[in-house]
């Protein structure tokens, strides 16, 4: 047993080390927290000094290229009074999510049919790849025909993105699974339903969630793509209205939205994901 | 229910062949061996001689090349889902806590949450995880793993046990208390064993009969009964002149296929 009486030894050693150790990641992790507040609020400052009116002395660079923060913080309360701001983040938003979710649910379950069949699979395969190569842009044209300018051309654009990501990951999550994890839930008399619901697609977890992380900011990216070519709402509408009307000001506070945006997609997915295989041990 | 004249399991002159890479190799060949039912029967010889294909034989994983292979009197075409087969590799969902993996069998087979809760915590306090049962597979020992593993087999009852190498990983105080805990379910619900090992001691003390294999390629070389009365009291025992004199013969028929492989 000595398996066992090793045990307690270590444990009484252990809390001062990892203490210790935990004190000195804390600590490192300010320093670098405090290092990154400096970093952005100089380069917040810099911009702000060195942009100004056009040969003015003092003046490195025109602020009609790059405007300066406090022109970007006034048009976002612009936009704020004139109550268009947060209607567009909303729109890009909500349409954003809504095709994610219509474009993983898709290619969840194609992933998962081709994965379980692999004679299906052969099928289909060069087919999924032929339309996968397709410029996703290319179809706009295509969706608005077919959806009009509305919202639907949005969310086919965005599907057709967040689709073959979900499912190239799923298909590949579910060919990967252990076939001896199957066969033994097949002897425990599992039927169809409860072997795949139980091992394959709690294993193929970890390729479907990098398949979510990678998709999504794509979807952004093809929302507000669609915005831009035809919209009237919707952050890149806005975006590509500063720009035409050359509003710098404009410009930078939309590009500054839609970071924070993708910021907090991101972030929400890596919550998910940190959920989702909270039975990973600890890389560190 | 079938008759307690027909025996559990029949290999009928079992080939069975791998194509292994360009080559066939032969895993075993020659196999005629009747299991019992309610037998409690160990399988030993060196490693690579084919013990675990018996077993997969049995599950209905694989199928023979040549010859038949008989469940109750029935040959075995699909998977024989009457087994419980606790394999060599460690095969948890590492998703699920230990206690979630032991209630696994019991889930599929739609047994109600209270009577599954209450099977898990009893089985698992047979194996010494009660204090374990929620902590997920990569925080458990491997001792802790394959004891989850045979929880997991355990808490559905199967009519037949297939074990391969069981207690394998397991330091010698913890061994024997699995081993005696194993006889005495055993004992209680007279379930037909099939236990493959490498410890010729193991074997003699656990067995009715223990079945010698040879290598290259695997087959019968001697099936030894046991005549030790049961209960055994497995410390005991080892001092035992029977035990010691079954050990030193079968010790005698084993080694030489031992040294041949090296």
């Amino acid at each position: 047993m000595n398996t066992v009486t090793a045990k307690p030894g270590s444990a009484t050693v252990a809390p001062s080390v990892s203490a210790l150790a935990r004190q000195a990641r804390r600590r490192r992790r300010a320093a670098i927290l405090l290092m990154q507040l400096a970093l952005a609020i100089g380069a917040l400052v810099f911009w702000e000094w060195a942009a100004g009116p056009r040969n003015t002395p003092g003046i490195l660079i025109d602020e009609f290229y790059i405007s300066r923060p406090t022109l970007v913080w006034d048009a976002l309360r612009r936009w704020t009074t004139e109550g268009v701001l947060w209607i567009s983040i909303y729109y890009t938003f909500e349409t954003t999510v809504l095709g994610f979710i219509i474009g993983t649910a898709m290619g969840l379950v194609v992933g998962f049919i081709l994965g379980v069949n692999p004679f299906l699979a052969s099928i289909f395969q060069p087919f999924i790849n032929a339309l996968y190569s397709i410029p996703r842009l290319a179809l706009v044209p295509l969706f608005m025909l077919w959806f009009g300018i509305g919202i639907g051309s949005k969310l086919a654009l965005v599907v057709s993105v967040v689709f073959f990501l979900v499912f190239f990951a799923t298909f590949t999550g579910v060919k990967d699974v252990d076939q001896e994890l199957l066969n033994k839930l097949r002897l425990m008399r599992a039927n169809w339903w409860s072997v795949h619901m139980k091992v394959t697609l709690p294993a193929a977890t970890t390729f479907i969630i990098s398949g979510l992380s990678i998709s999504l900011p794509y979807a952004l990216v093809a929302q507000v793509t669609a915005e831009m070519l035809s919209s009237n709402r919707g952050m890149g509408y806005l975006l590509i209205r500063s720009s035409s009307q050359f509003y710098t000001p404009g410009v930078f506070a939309a590009i500054t939205v839609l970071m924070v945006m993708g910021v907090a997609l991101t972030w929400s997915i890596q919550l998910l994901e940190s959920w989702l295989l909270r039975w990973k041990p600890k890389a560190h | 229910m079938a008759s307690a004249g027909v025996p559990q399991l029949e290999y009928k002159s079992i080939r069975h062949q791998f194509v292994d890479g360009e080559r066939d190799f032969v895993a075993v060949d020659g196999i005629e061996l009747t299991v019992r039912q309610g037998e409690f029967l160990c399988i030993i010889g060196p490693s690579g001689c084919g013990k675990s294909t018996l077993l997969n034989l049995a599950a209905g994983l694989i199928h023979p090349t040549e010859g038949t292979v008989l469940y109750r009197g029935e040959e075995v075409r699909g998977l024989n889902t009457d087994v419980g087969y606790v394999t060599q590799r460690d095969t948890l969902l590492p998703w699920r806590t230990a206690a979630r993996n032991v209630s696994l069998p019991l889930e599929v087979q739609g047994v109600p949450e209270a009577e599954r809760k209450e099977r898990v915590e009893k089985v698992l306090e047979l194996v010494g995880l009660h204090k374990r049962g929620n902590r997920y597979p990569s925080q458990l020992s491997g001792g802790m793993l394959k004891r989850t593993a045979l929880a997991q087999i355990l808490v559905y009852e199967p009519t037949t046990l297939l074990m391969d190498e069981p207690f394998g990983a397991l330091d010698a105080q913890l061994r024997m208390s699995l081993q005696r805990e194993l006889l005495e379910i055993w004992g209680r619900k007279s379930q037909t064993v099939l236990f493959v090992t490498h410890d010729l001691e193991e074997a003699i003390l656990m067995g009715d009969r223990v079945v010698v294999f040879g290598a290259n390629p695997g087959r019968i070389i001697h099936v030894e009964d046991v005549s030790l009365e049961r209960p055994r009291d497995l410390v005991a025992l080892r001092a035992d002149p029977r035990f010691t004199s079954t050990w030193e013969r079968l010790w005698s028929l084993l080694a030489p296929q031992i040294t041949e492989k090296e």
